[in-house]
């Protein structure tokens, strides 16, 4: 097998995982309506201190499914334009998840240095946060760029 | 125009998609469904914020039975 071939085999490889990667359209409506109901359940666990850390990281975990089943579902009429959006979407959430990893951490703590000198600390974004903002960063560039196209 | 900047956007594409559904008598509808896109695909061509792929031109062109370039034009930026 030649370099060419295995470039084409690993060309076919990811063609194929893109096709899994988009589910269909009747997951959309109960997914989001799931994040939502997770989300709120979260900041309301949130609020009583006695909650089993298992239970809050098994809620946040299922919040991040729901969410990723929400953008890996396909539209009703999954076009080239919806790619095109799509992709500028993907773009849009890891470019910006990206930077508010690097950046939010400093911001925290210069707030904290603020309001609370006492008991600021520096301390990094949790996975579920980030990966959180990326999803909802997602989903919300490519509704906005859908409405306006 | 929140769509971000890529290499179509230097070279504006001018078409002709509206006068040729006049003619032909369709709806963004009717002409959708027989290209295969949504309506809102062709809402955006038509109003120059999304420029075809050459296979959508083409389905475009066979059903208006005219050549790509009489319905799509390239058009300098300046």
């Amino acid at each position: 097998m030649n370099t060419q071939n295995i470039y084409e085999c690993e060309r076919r490889n990811l063609e194929k995982i893109k096709r899994y990667f988009s589910l269909p359209n009747y997951l959309k409506a109960p997914s989001i309506a799931s994040a939502a109901i997770l989300l709120l359940l979260l900041l309301v666990l949130g609020t009583f201190s006695e909650t089993d850390p298992l239970v809050k990281v098994t809620i946040e975990k299922l919040t991040l499914v729901a969410l990723l089943i929400a953008a890996l579902s396909k539209e009703k009429i999954e076009d080239e334009l919806i790619s095109k959006i799509r992709g500028q979407a993907y773009t849009v959430a890891f470019v910006s998840g990206v930077v508010y990893a690097l950046v939010q951490p400093y911001i925290n703590y210069i707030v904290l240095r603020f309001l609370k000198p006492d008991k600021a600390n520096y301390s990094e974004l949790s996975v579920f946060i980030i990966l959180w903002f990326m999803l909802v960063i997602y989903l919300c560039t490519f509704y906005l760029l859908k409405r306006t196209s | 125009m929140y769509l971000l900047p890529s290499q179509a956007d230097k070279l504006e594409m001018i078409n002709k998609l509206k006068v040729e559904r006049a003619i032909h008598n369709l709806t963004q509808e009717e002409l959708a469904q027989k290209v295969g896109v949504s309506r809102q695909t062709i809402n955006s061509i038509e109003k120059n914020r999304y420029v075809p792929s050459t296979v959508l031109s083409l389905k475009i062109s066979k059903i208006f039975n005219k050549p790509v370039n009489e319905i799509f034009e390239l058009e300098k930026d300046d």
